[in-house]
């Protein structure tokens, strides 16, 4: 695929990230009017006179946060994903393993439990997530096994104990307040973000998308698998430690303000091969712009189609899944 | 370009030894093969040398070099490796896939550029398989992708190139394509190592050999000093002969007969 076609998809992309934005910013409870956003937007800017001072307090303090912060949620799990499948040869795994998504839930349900506040309970998703990575990474070591098969199966001994570790915490939880927040934020959801939610997250996002764009290509002689990536004069510890270092940052900030939400780190990186190719260069910017965009669209859906909020989880699974399912169908059939 | 191996032994645990005290040594123009039976460590020397495994005795020295003591980025300026199989798991175009060969010589956060491109291009030019390029290569044939491992290997300007078993998934005149490959480049001053089941290619070849046989002996040298009917019989296990044959005007391997086999039915 040549390089201006590329281009041309990725403009493409961002523009209607763009366009979705504004869409998303007019939707709403409140008032589904586009021109009233426009409105606002030139008041500020110091066009219009008129003020609508409610529905200036609705853009800036509902929801912009909240359409922000799924964007960056949805480029973080799928960039996760896609650097994850890179680095562990694998196209078939998600930020779930290596039981991020799950210690990240753990380090949450426990801070909720403990009746901490949202910064709290963000630093201890963060946590969790880093100690399942930790925990993940060390198993192969302890058994003195360093192939990428081993991380796979101790990431999902590992994610597999924090999932009981949660369903114990959820079993004692006190019914009416603990448990239904704990189940509610894990479902995944952004109904509750605010601003700082993006000044927590943003800077890990700029600071790991740079690093992971800057690496991009050398994610590709890793995909290669070790034996490759060694002859290929590869550092491989060095440069995978980094990759999955950030991917796991990603993830845990990512759970710490919307809870687990599925699929979005699997099916938008295959989304976005098929569309660019599997060259990593071009992989990672695709990714990120298509999972801001499709996390925004899940995100505008959860909080217009019904007057109740709809968990994320349910809809990206509802949309997820089966076009993961076509996407394998498809793949069968290529390979045919 | 010298390569020095000196009483390197290597075992995975520390009662079993694969194998001990081997020496041989590589220059530059010249190929070696290994021969040996199923198992016996070939592909095992092979990874040493290319430092995909470290020796658990003995030294390899590159160009003077303690081999153990360099950096894997400054071997792969050296030295090249093609895989006996290469398991694609992603759709990689394969002039995405050969100009990975500029690794070692590009920076950390360094991508390859339009000239890294041409020179990538140039190698699969070298190989008379450029109308692959903007092929996935996962999905050609075990012959392309052979060549298209030793194109990656001539991107990367190395001066040594490993390469395990070459031939072994290839049909035979693809087999006498690559051996054709391994000549020219020969010829061209790169040093090859190759490992082999076939040890008629040895006498194709006129190379080295390297021949490790079923008692664990160890033996380098010429093919026409070192391939005997004595030794090719220590090494299968079977009885094998070499033959002047005025037809090809060359000296070939080959069985007189199936042997009886000790099965019983």
């Amino acid at each position: 695929m040549n390089k201006s076609r590329y281009r041309q998809q990725l403009m493409l992309l961002s523009m209607l990230l763009f366009i979705s934005f504004f869409v998303s910013l007019s939707l709403g409870r409140y008032s589904n009017n586009p021109f009233d956003v426009l409105k606002v937007v030139l008041s500020k800017a110091g066009f219009n006179q008129s003020r609508d001072s409610v529905m200036e307090s609705i853009i800036y303090y509902i929801r912009m946060p909240r359409i922000v912060v799924s964007i960056l949620v949805g480029a973080m799990l799928s960039l996760s994903g896609a650097v994850y499948q890179g680095v562990f040869k694998n196209p078939l795994i998600s930020p779930d393993l290596l039981g991020v998504s799950s210690g990240a839930s753990v380090g949450a349900a426990l801070a909720i439990m403990l009746g901490a506040s949202l910064a709290q309970r963000q630093v201890m998703a963060f946590l969790g997530g880093l100690f399942a990575v930790y925990l993940s990474t060390s198993i192969p070591k302890l058994f003195k096994n360093r192939n990428n098969m081993m991380l796979v199966l101790s990431g999902i001994i590992v994610s597999g104990f924090l999932c009981s570790i949660l369903a114990i915490m959820k079993f004692i939880a006190e019914e009416q307040t603990e448990l239904a927040s704990i189940v509610f934020w894990q479902m995944g959801s952004m109904a509750k973000v605010l601003g700082r939610e993006i000044i927590a997250i943003s800077p890990v996002f700029l600071a790991c998308t740079l690093t992971l764009i800057l690496l991009s290509w050398r994610i590709n002689i890793l995909s290669f698998g070790d034996l490759e990536a060694k002859t290929l004069g590869i550092n491989i510890n060095q440069i995978r430690g980094i990759v999955i270092v950030c991917a796991s940052l990603l993830t845990a900030s990512a759970v710490s303000v919307s809870g687990t939400i599925g699929w979005v780190g699997l099916v938008i990186p295959h989304l976005g091969r098929i569309l660019v190719g599997t060259d990593h260069t071009r992989l990672i910017p695709t990714t990120v712009v298509m999972g801001a965009l499709f996390m925004l669209v899940i995100d505008t859906l959860a909080r217009t189609i019904s007057n109740v909020e709809i968990p994320l989880s349910i809809l990206t699974g509802f949309v997820g899944a089966p076009l993961f399912a076509y996407l394998l169908y498809r793949q069968r059939t290529l390979a045919e | 370009m010298k390569i020095k191996v000196e009483q390197v032994g290597f075992s995975y645990d520390r009662d079993k030894e694969i194998f001990s005290g081997i020496n041989l040594d590589v220059n530059s123009g010249e190929v070696v093969s290994i021969l040996g039976p199923n198992g016996i460590g070939k592909t095992t020397l092979l990874s040493c040398l290319a430092k995909i495994r470290i020796p658990t005795s003995g030294t390899i020295f590159l160009n003077g070099q303690n081999m153990s003591k360099m950096g894997h980025r400054d071997i792969a300026r050296i030295i090249g490796y093609v895989p006996q199989t290469i398991f694609p798991s992603f759709d990689y175009d394969v002039l995405d896939y050969v100009v990975t060969g500029l690794s070692p010589w590009l920076g950390l956060f360094e991508k390859p550029k339009e000239e890294h491109y041409q020179l990538a291009q140039n190698s699969l030019k070298k190989m008379g398989i450029e109308y692959l390029k903007r092929k996935p290569y996962s999905k050609i044939s075990a012959g392309e992708l052979q060549q298209v491992s030793i194109a990656r290997v001539i991107t990367q300007k190395v001066q040594l190139i490993l390469m395990d078993e070459p031939t072994a998934h290839l049909d035979y005149g693809n087999q006498l394509k690559v051996l054709g490959i391994i000549k020219e480049m020969a010829e061209e001053g790169y040093g090859v190592v190759l490992t082999t089941h076939n040890p008629d290619q040895v006498l194709l070849l006129k190379s080295k050999v390297a021949v490790f046989d079923r008692k664990g002996q160890f033996h380098f040298g010429n093919w026409d000093e070192v391939i005997t009917d004595d030794l090719l019989e220590e090494i299968y296990g079977v009885k094998i002969q070499i033959c002047d044959v005025e037809k090809v005007q060359r000296k070939v391997c080959i069985a007189p007969k199936i042997p009886k086999t000790s099965r019983r039915t």
